[in-house]
């Protein structure tokens, strides 16, 4: 089946089976920023937004997102590298696998937030696992770049 | 999880037609427990261009359509008004962000999820479902069928009962399945629904009839009714917990819930 | 300091935020084969027959790998320095297969449909044996899980496998029975520890390609890029020299990735192919069929006076190693050895023990490797000891602990593996860290616990820990440094970063010894082929070893440097002083860095300057902490909120303060998985049930409320720019300082790992009903 996404601003027509998840679809065309970090929607590691929502690549069959927009951290370019400069400050990036899901979930909270609490910053990306950092230093960056402390 | 054929449907006759032409054709809700799943699929149905991803809110009840997704439910502010945020508490203890943009509440009803942290509360809040083909019954009534019909969820139905409410999810973390789950809902009578026992979510109604009844609510007749929960309501073992810490947890929050949502004095 | 000790970030943290080519599989060539492995649904098996007609017949499949056809050399997938301490009983592929998910054959095919459709099409006869399961009655057990005769051990390690034991260690100082028998009191308990799963993010990842020279080319995630070279040549019979491995971005590895996976089949496919091949394991896979930490049960005795003098440890450990003893000796002896020389005042000290193997997925390296087991024991008992004789704990500790200067004779008497290495404490801050740490944590204030109101308690717990930095003579680590023109650096280094951001510790060490910023200093790291050796990232070892060979490297920079501008400056070398920009002579005649790097590039005299250093540390600087943890417990259904977790760490000086917390928060909230929740659980045939993370949890952002980190000020001689370790020793007191936090709000003591909710309240009814309220559990 032919399906057209909007990637990054760019229309892209691709061939995929009825069984194929949007992960593989982006990932075997060299979008290769999204990670698959368990293919079962539990760890976050493949977040993208889809029409601005995150969702979950590695659960999305990719017929169903045809004629869609999807953004992944290419697309976000400015926003994206002000999370990087708050990770880097913080010490918050470790191997950094978890990072460009994290980094568009900080984004999706940034819009659908306007000044959020410690708990609901938490709440929110509760779903991004991340192995490496404890977590600590991830949500002090995430609070500087919402702070703009950049 | 295997499809063959990708079918996205133009009405729900023509999704009903479909889902019944062949045993292995399935509903696409969100997808993401289907994925788990390793039954082969021949004709995976979409519902996505049917319009039932919609919430309604009538005069006497909340029609929630079965392709709303958890997110939705959660956004939903004028029910989590109504029902004391039984609700919005309970999904919020459900995975995710993303996730939650992908689960439908028509899949963690059709599911039947022996863990469902939504179920539980849908119980107690009296819950009507809408089928296609079958019709409205009550969400009891579908629990306890043998195998779930071959019909198509249209939406969920919350009458529109103001009350207060409890919940809460015991798990080894926020992403961990249930190990029990406990919804409280007070409005003239009060209803009490348990999941993860780990048996699928039940209301616990020898307590609810003897709640009901009583003539006035006091930490004895509490106690009384919390003994008369353990008692009656099934609770056994599995991976995530033994039998006897579900009872004692069980006892724990019931007594909590319900001095909570009675209003009654520790 | 303007480079070391400075909170620089990561080198490389923008660009792979960014989503730039990183990780392993972001390089593997498009079209590779798709590898994929059958997998045993047995425990334990003896594969009678094996057909494989079908699947090589299926379109698509390029190759299929059996018992059958692969070499048959055995070799352990360890990833350890050679002579591995680690039994080689590994064959590329067996006609046994020990756990569910162990190797069974192996598909190459164009795409994933068709290898997994192949692997479908192997018929595989199976005589099903008898598993060991339990690894208390894996010795002597009538199965034999390697009754194979062409395996064996590179030196003695006790390895007995007809009796099912990969290894063996028996250690005394002193008379340790008869010191016991003298004490006040003794104290023996038993404690349990479980596996734990790495759950890094990345899955284990490798790719390969044959080059222009016909060389094999692999893209590994793998944190010992040059011990996979090696053990792939011996175990393939592939002349080294024609093997390359290459380690890109590592998605977090903490011992897991230190052992070779997909490595071995996917290299063999290649070779045999010609093609390019990848393999990406599932997350089942990572579960199934890597690796998880040793199990352990740890007997400790404890003999002291009754003015809380400790007289003697004994410690006696049972491990479980699984089907493969992979780091079996080591990871056992480390919790010996880096545990029970934090009480050096003792007049004997026993450890001995066993590794046995069991039907069961491998254990391997992890993160703590065998400190974290073995301090939940130590570290509990010194508390249960503190309540037999009614005293402080932490005056217990402090009075009993290893101090600045102070040495413990165990250093000497155990390596890992072989004989260790004598050394004196010339950094220990334990006194300073517990301090610290008391405040922080307001322990005065909240010891031993508080009501505080709806059925729930406030308390406080602590431990203290130690670890290594690198294995003394054994762990190497090297650099290079080439000036060029226009006077910037490259550094390049065997050293592997997964995570642990040591690309750019090291790169600041350069910067900081040469003088310049770290923008000039361009690290290439982990590529056989063009980086000079390393172990690799394990043992603690990066910033101290590697670290020290890098100091050394842009020493021997500076001096060819120096030379170069005499030359130019035609002035004797001794007259000149550079400030990292300018070469100055006293007679004030100067030249430029880049003057001078473009003169010997470009113009006259020109050379190439490039410097080479290694180093191996003659000693293992321990890092040490104190951890503090504070907990609400609700007695009603022991949930447990960490409220507060406080480490105060002795780890040197930090070479980055932001990457060092990073190390210690990291770890102990991995640490605090292992002592909450975490457990790798088996069906009672075998097959692991917690093979997702629906079944297997790990911390999220929501189970730490808060952490404070802190580093004392500390200066080790030996470490460059006064630095230890830091990889490890956070993973440490998180079980002990929960066991004992609960202890302190319940009076119930916990020694099997996890402590769940439900084993809380399990523990408390138990409790109430032998009647006993007054006194902990003995
Ligand atoms: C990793 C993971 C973790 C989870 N954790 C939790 C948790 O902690 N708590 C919790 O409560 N739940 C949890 N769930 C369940 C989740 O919340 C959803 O309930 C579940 O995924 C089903 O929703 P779905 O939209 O994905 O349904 P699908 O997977 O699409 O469908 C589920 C079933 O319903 C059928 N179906 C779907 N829609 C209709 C319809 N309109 N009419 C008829 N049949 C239909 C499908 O054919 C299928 O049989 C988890 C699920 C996963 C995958
Ligand atoms: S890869 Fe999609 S959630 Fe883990
Ligand atoms: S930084 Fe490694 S998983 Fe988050």
């Amino acid at each position: 089946m032919n399906i057209r996404l909007r990637i990054n601003g760019k229309w892209i027509t691709f061939t995929v089976k009825p069984d194929e998840f949007l992960l593989d679809t982006l990932r075997n065309n060299q979008i290769i920023s999204v990670k698959k970090g368990c293919d079962g929607s539990t760890c976050g590691s493949c977040t993208i937004l889809l029409n601005n929502q995150p969702v979950l690549a590695c659960s999305l069959l990719s017929v169903r997102a045809d004629e869609s927009t999807i953004l992944t951290v290419e697309g976000h370019a400015e926003e994206v590298e002000k999370i990087a400069v708050a990770f880097g400050k913080e010490g918050a990036d470790q191997c950094g696998f978890c990072n460009p899901g994290m980094a568009l979930m900080i984004i999706a909270l940034k819009q659908s937030h306007k000044n959020p609490t410690d708990d609901e910053i938490k709440h929110y990306m509760v779903g991004n696992l991340c192995r490496c950092s404890g977590y600590q230093a991830q949500f002090k960056a995430i609070k500087r770049y919402l702070e703009e402390r950049l | 999880m295997q499809i063959t054929e990708y079918y996205k449907a133009a009405t729900v006759e023509d999704a009903y037609q479909r889902l019944n032409l062949d045993s292995s054709n399935a509903i696409l809700g969100g997808a993401l427990w289907l994925k788990q799943t390793s039954k082969p699929i021949q004709t995976a149905i979409d519902l996505s261009a049917l319009k039932l991803n919609v919430i309604k809110q009538e005069s006497a009840y909340f029609e929630i359509g079965s392709m709303v997704t958890l997110s939705q439910l959660y956004d939903a502010d004028s029910l989590h008004q109504m029902t004391d945020n039984l609700l919005k508490e309970s999904l919020a203890s459900i995975m995710g962000v993303a996730f939650r943009n992908m689960a439908t509440v028509g899949g963690s009803v059709i599911g039947r999820f022996a863990f469902s942290d939504l179920i539980t509360p849908l119980l107690v809040l009296q819950a009507e479902l809408v089928f296609y083909h079958q019709g409205q019954m009550r969400l009891t009534a579908f629990l306890d069928q043998k195998k779930p019909p071959k019909d198509i969820l249209i939406s969920v139905r919350i009458p529109t009962i103001k009350g207060r409410a409890f919940f809460k999810k015991v798990s080894n973390t926020v992403l961990d399945f249930s190990i029990l789950n406990l919804a409280i809902f007070k409005h003239e009578s009060v209803l009490i629904g348990v999941g993860a026992r780990p048996g699928i979510g039940t209301l616990a109604q020898a307590m609810m009839d003897y709640l009901n009844h009583a003539d006035k609510i006091d930490e004895t007749v509490i106690n009384e009714a919390v003994e008369i929960g353990l008692q009656t309501i099934q609770l056994s073992h599995n991976q995530r917990a033994q039998k006897a810490y579900r009872k004692q947890v069980l006892k724990t929050y019931l007594k909590r819930g319900l001095i909570e949502v009675m209003n009654c004095e520790h | 300091m303007k480079v070391v000790n400075q909170k620089i970030p990561s080198i490389d943290g923008k660009g792979i935020m960014q989503g730039k080519r990183a990780f392993t599989d972001d390089y593997s060539e498009p079209g590779s084969l798709i590898v994929k492995v059958l997998r045993s649904p047995h425990a334990f098996a003896k594969i009678t027959d094996i057909d494989v007609t079908q699947a090589e017949a299926l379109d698509g499949v390029k190759l299929v790998l059996t018992h059958k056809n692969v070499p048959r050399k055995a070799f352990t997938r360890a990833g350890q320095g050679y002579p591995e301490p680690s039994p080689h009983d590994k064959f590329v592929l067996d006609e046994y297969v020990r756990y569910v998910g162990d190797e069974v054959a192996c598909v190459a095919a164009i795409d994933e449909e068709t290898a997994l459709k192949a692997c479908a099409l192997i018929d595989v006869t199976y005589a099903v044996l008898d598993p060991v399961l339990d690894f208390e009655t894996a010795y002597e057990h009538h199965t034999v899980i390697h009754p194979e005769t062409d395996i064996h051990e590179m030196f003695p390690i006790g390895f007995e496998p007809q009796k099912n034991q990969a290894a063996s260690y028996h250690m005394e100082v002193g008379d340790t029975e008869k010191v016991l028998h003298d004490s006040d009191v003794v104290i023996k308990h038993s404690f349990y520890t479980q596996a734990q799963a790495h759950a890094m993010m990345e899955p284990h990842t490798v790719n390969a390609r044959i080059d222009i020279h016909g060389r094999l080319v692999l893209y590994a995630a793998t944190q010992t890029p040059f011990h996979v070279r090696r053990i792939i040549s011996q175990a393939l019979d592939v002349p080294i020299q024609k093997i390359r491995v290459i380690k890109p971005r590592v998605g977090g590895g903490f011992g897991g990735k230190q052992g070779l996976h997909g490595e071995m089949l996917v290299s063999l496919v290649t070779l045999r192919t010609g093609m390019p091949a990848k393999m990406v394991f599932t997350r089942q896979e990572v579960f199934e069929s890597s690796y998880t930490r040793h199990p352990m049960r740890i007997d400790m005795a404890i003999g002291a006076q009754k003015n809380g003098r400790i007289n003697a440890i004994d410690c006696h450990i049972l491990s479980d190693t699984g089907a493969y003893g992979e780091h079996a000796l080591t990871v056992f002896m480390v919790a010996g050895s880096k545990v029970l020389p934090l009480y050096n005042k003792v007049d004997a000290v026993r450890f001995h023990g066993q590794v046995v193997y069991t039907n069961k997925v491998s254990a391997g390296a992890y993160r703590g490797y065998g400190a974290i087991q073995g301090n939940f024991a130590l570290e509990s008992m010194i508390d249960m000891l503190a309540k037999k004789l009614n005293l402080d704990p932490i005056q217990l500790r402090e009075q009993n602990m290893i101090l600045e200067g102070e040495s413990s004779p165990i250093f000497e008497i155990m390596g890992e593996g072989t004989e260790g290495t004598a050394m004196n404490m010339e950094t220990c801050k334990l006194p300073e860290c517990i301090s610290r740490g008391k405040t922080l944590i307001n322990w005065d204030a909240i010891y031993p616990y508080k009501e505080i109101g709806n059925d729930k308690i406030k308390s406080v717990g602590m431990a203290i820990a130690m670890q290594g930095s690198g294995i003394p003579y054994i762990d190497m680590g090297a650099a290079t440094i080439k000036l060029n023109d226009a006077g910037f650096y490259n550094l390049t280094i065997g050293a592997t970063d997964i995570g642990q951001g040591s690309d750019t510790i090291l790169a600041q060490i350069a910067a900081e010894t040469l003088m310049t910023t770290i923008d000039k200093v361009i690290v290439y790291s982990s590529d056989t082929d063009l980086t000079p050796f390393d172990v690799g990232a394990y043992a603690s070892s990066t910033t101290y070893v590697t670290g020290n060979a890098v100091y050394k490297c842009a020493l021997a920079m500076i001096e060819r440097m120096y030379a170069a501008a005499a030359k130019a400056l035609k002035v004797h070398v001794d007259t000149i002083d550079f400030d990292g920009e300018t070469f100055t002579s006293t007679d004030k005649s100067h030249i430029s860095l880049v003057d001078l790097s473009n003169r010997i590039t470009y113009s006259e005299d020109q050379e190439q300057l490039t410097t080479t250093s290694s180093y191996y540390g003659i000693k293992s600087p321990p890092p040490f902490m104190a951890g503090f943890v504070e907990i609400d417990v609700d007695k009603e259904t022991g949930e447990v909120d960490i409220v507060h977790y406080v480490s105060v760490v002795d780890c040197g000086v930090t070479i980055n303060p932001l990457m060092a917390r990073g190390q210690v928060e990291g770890a102990i909230v991995q640490g605090l998985g292992m002592a909450m929740f975490e457990e790798v659980k088996y069906s009672s045939k075998g097959k692991m049930i917690s093979n997702d993370f629906l079944s297997y949890k790990i911390p999220t952002c929501l189970d730490v409320q808060k952490m404070t980190t802190e580093f004392i000020d500390s200066y080790e001689k030996s470490g460059p720019f006064g630095a230890k370790s830091v990889g490890e020793i956070g993973i440490d007191t998180p079980p002990a300082a929960l066991a004992n936090a609960i202890s302190n709000a319940l009076n119930i003591r916990i020694n099997t790992l996890p402590i769940t909710k439900e084993k809380i309240i399990m523990t408390l009814f138990e409790k109430n009903k032998k009647g006993d309220h007054h006194d902990e559990k003995q």
